[in-house]
């Protein structure tokens, strides 16, 4: 994934519409993927053509509240994010580990092969991007890099997307992760609107993005859509309203503070934020027995450090309550994450605000547990 | 743009399962087994004392146990596991015979550099277990160490782990000092818990390390109480028990604060992790 620099400075090309570019991956690619509206939700799914993206979408989102609208306008990315972040692509919900047989005693083993999936995914955000970046660092930066996770990798071809709507739930802007695609896509575009419909700015962000934009022999962008491609998202991100001071790693390491007993009363424990983090990886393993009792296979599941089980050692768990299980979820996202792999594990998507049903925000979290101790009792 | 071919990813060995095989099964304690195993094919593969194996039962699960046997044999490895929960069950219905698989070794051992010192090595219940190795190490090479403690502790005396053994290691130069919580009649050691125990005695404390293993308040408090009477804390070594899925640092589940322990552990010094064992819950 080589970044051709000068390409990302300088090239610009224009794209009407996005009808020619989907027909591309599709003819291309095992599977293309992008956003669908689904019972009300934006959520990534397979594609086939580019009247299966929205059109005319916009979102209403707030602590617990996610709300689709339409409006007049001719654009497909005109709404922040949905709940699914490019973690259900490398690293699924469910992926099997291998399965094992038993024949007269013994035990035979069938590793899973992991054949590199060529995918590509459309309309991916520059969080979301980051997010992955993160998450293959958690995956595959150890000594023992997951092959499922590298082969998934490998094969996906990332068309990203600059925000020109961020949800106000978003902190991009603050985490330095967004509003536009800086690095680990193939391909990046800026969506505009005009008197001609939507039109579409891309630059190139790898050899193979490139070669499939030399492909399509696109036009070069003029000189006023690259000015707008570079102005729009800036200004659009100019107005998110959340963000996460520089001390936030070291509040969020606090072990005593009443706050945590403050925010574990509103807490469900539900896992809802884990579930749709682009950065938690944590998995649990599963052995799924065939019904003549002679095969198993391991699947490794999503997991979260919200449920009881989760650091159970012999007949207890050792983070017992909510309070324990919030902070450890708080402290590593914020925290520990820098000990554990030198940065954040938060990209500033703003999921886990959307999609708590109680509407915890951990940036209003942060900002309690800031305060000094005796002025929160 | 040129497709390219699907291409399969080699695998990490330690991701792989080992299949291995029963070759006897001793009864410790009320639930608490050894298993010896051998590979199905091929030898035992090499360890250091406190390194830790993911072993697995069919159909049910792996739980990560450390290695009890002496690191010089080669032919086998003894895993000693208490039943507590579904997979421990498992593993510990196990006959000679049957097969389980294995993933390993992982983790940090235990720092048995410790030449011209004097070793106090102090096991809280099952904590033995991923002492046992580094017991028969120290007593392979007994030269190298000046005195060396072993403060064995469980709730009674038939609760003590490997006690059939503890006259034989006394031969070969280790002070081996019991104690219980709760004396039964006929009980000549010494009775009350391993930090109190430790806490007596009569240490050369400049030149002591330590190696300690069991619940995390009986390492806490035997650690405060070492390094109150001038143990360096560096000194300390302590083997870390979490909850433990993959045991290849990707599954999250046995964090410790900024510690991942099947990568930076199991074996930490005290200083690592003495903020964290302040606070419960961590
Ligand atoms: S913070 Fe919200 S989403 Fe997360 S576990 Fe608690 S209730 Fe569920
Ligand atoms: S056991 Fe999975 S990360 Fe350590």
């Amino acid at each position: 994934m080589d970044l051709v620099q000068t390409d990302v400075a300088t090239d610009r090309w224009v794209l009407r519409g996005l009808d020619r570019l989907i027909e591309a991956l599709v003819g291309r690619f095992d599977e293309v993927i992008g956003p669908v509206v689904l019972d009300g939700v934006v959520r990534l799914q397979p594609i086939e053509s580019a009247d299966d993206l929205p059109i005319g979408i916009a979102d209403e989102q707030a602590p617990a509240t996610y709300r689709l609208r339409r409006d007049a306008s001719a654009l497909r990315f005109s709404y922040g994010l949905g709940p699914d972040s490019l973690k259900s692509l490398v690293h699924p919900p469910r992926s099997p580990v291998w399965t094992m047989r038993r024949r007269d005693g013994s035990l035979v083993v069938d590793a899973a092969h992991h054949p590199t999936h060529e995918r590509a995914v459309i309309g991916a955000r520059a969080c979301d991007i980051d997010g992955l970046r993160v998450l293959e660092r958690t995956q595959t930066g150890g000594d023992h890099a997951d092959p499922a996770f590298r082969a998934n990798r490998n094969g996906l071809f990332v068309v990203a997307v600059d925000c020109t709507h961020p949800a106000p739930t978003c902190f991009c802007a603050n985490t330095g992760t967004g509003p536009s695609a800086r690095d680990g896509h193939d391909i990046a575009m800026t969506e505009l609107e005009t008197r001609d419909g939507a039109v579409y700015v891309l630059r190139a962000g790898s050899e193979r993005g490139r070669a499939l934009i030399d492909e399509l022999q696109l036009e070069r962008a003029s000189s006023e859509l690259i000015r707008r491609a570079a102005r729009e998202p800036g200004v659009a991100a100019r107005g998110q309203p959340r963000s996460l001071p520089a001390n936030a790693p070291l509040i969020a390491k606090l072990a005593e503070h009443p706050q945590w007993d403050d925010v574990a009363e509103r807490c469900l424990a539900c896992g809802n934020c884990t579930a749709v983090c682009p950065t938690c990886f944590c998995t649990d393993m599963e052995d799924v027995v065939s019904l003549d009792g002679d095969g198993a296979t391991r699947v490794r599941v999503w997991d979260t450090c919200f449920s009881m089980e989760f650091s159970r050692v012999g007949p207890a768990p050792i983070r017992g309550s909510v309070t324990e299980r919030y902070r450890q979820w708080l402290s590593h996202k914020l925290g520990t994450w820098h000990d554990q792999f030198g940065e954040s594990g938060c990209v500033g998507c703003g999921r886990c605000i959307t999609w708590c049903p109680v509407g915890i925000d951990l940036t209003a979290e942060i900002a309690a547990l800031a305060a000094p101790a005796e002025a929160a009792r | 743009m040129t497709r390219s071919e699907p291409a399969a990813v080699p695998v990490d060995p330690l991701l792989e399962p080992n299949v291995q095989r029963v070759v006897a099964v001793v009864d410790e304690i009320p639930d608490v087994v050894t298993l010896r195993v051998v590979p199905v094919e091929g030898r035992p593969f090499g360890f250091l004392p406190a390194q830790v194996s993911m072993v697995g039962a069919f159909g049910v699960g792996e739980a990560a146990i450390s290695i009890s046997s002496p690191p010089t044999e080669t032919t086998f490895h003894e895993y000693t596991i208490r039943r507590a929960g579904a997979i421990t069950s498992a593993l510990t219905r196990l006959r000679p015979g049957d097969q389980l698989w294995v993933r390993g070794p992982f983790g940090v051992p235990w720092d048995l550099d410790l030449d011209g010192r004097d070793v106090v090595i102090a096991a809280g219940g099952i904590g033995l277990a991923p002492l046992r190795s580094a017991v028969y190490r120290v007593i392979e090479q007994r030269a190298r160490y000046r005195r060396v403690v072993l403060v064995v502790g469980a709730r009674s005396a038939s609760l003590l782990l490997y006690a059939g053994a503890y006259d034989a290691w006394r031969d070969r130069g280790i002070e081996v000092v019991t104690t219980v919580d709760v004396a039964d009649p006929g009980w000549d050691g010494r009775v009350g818990f391993v930090p109190a125990v430790v806490e007596e005695l009569d240490l050369d404390a400049g030149n002591t390390s330590a190696l300690l293993c069991g619940p995390d308040v009986m390492m806490r408090l035997t650690a405060d109480g070492l390094v109150a009477r001038g143990v360096p804390a560096e000194e300390v070594q302590l083997t870390l028990e979490r909850n433990m899925q993959c045991g290849n640092g990707l599954c999250g589940h046995c964090q410790l604060g900024g510690l991942i322990v099947c990568r930076d552990g199991p074996v930490v010094r005290y200083p690592a992790v003495a903020p964290e064992f302040a606070v419960p819950g961590r």
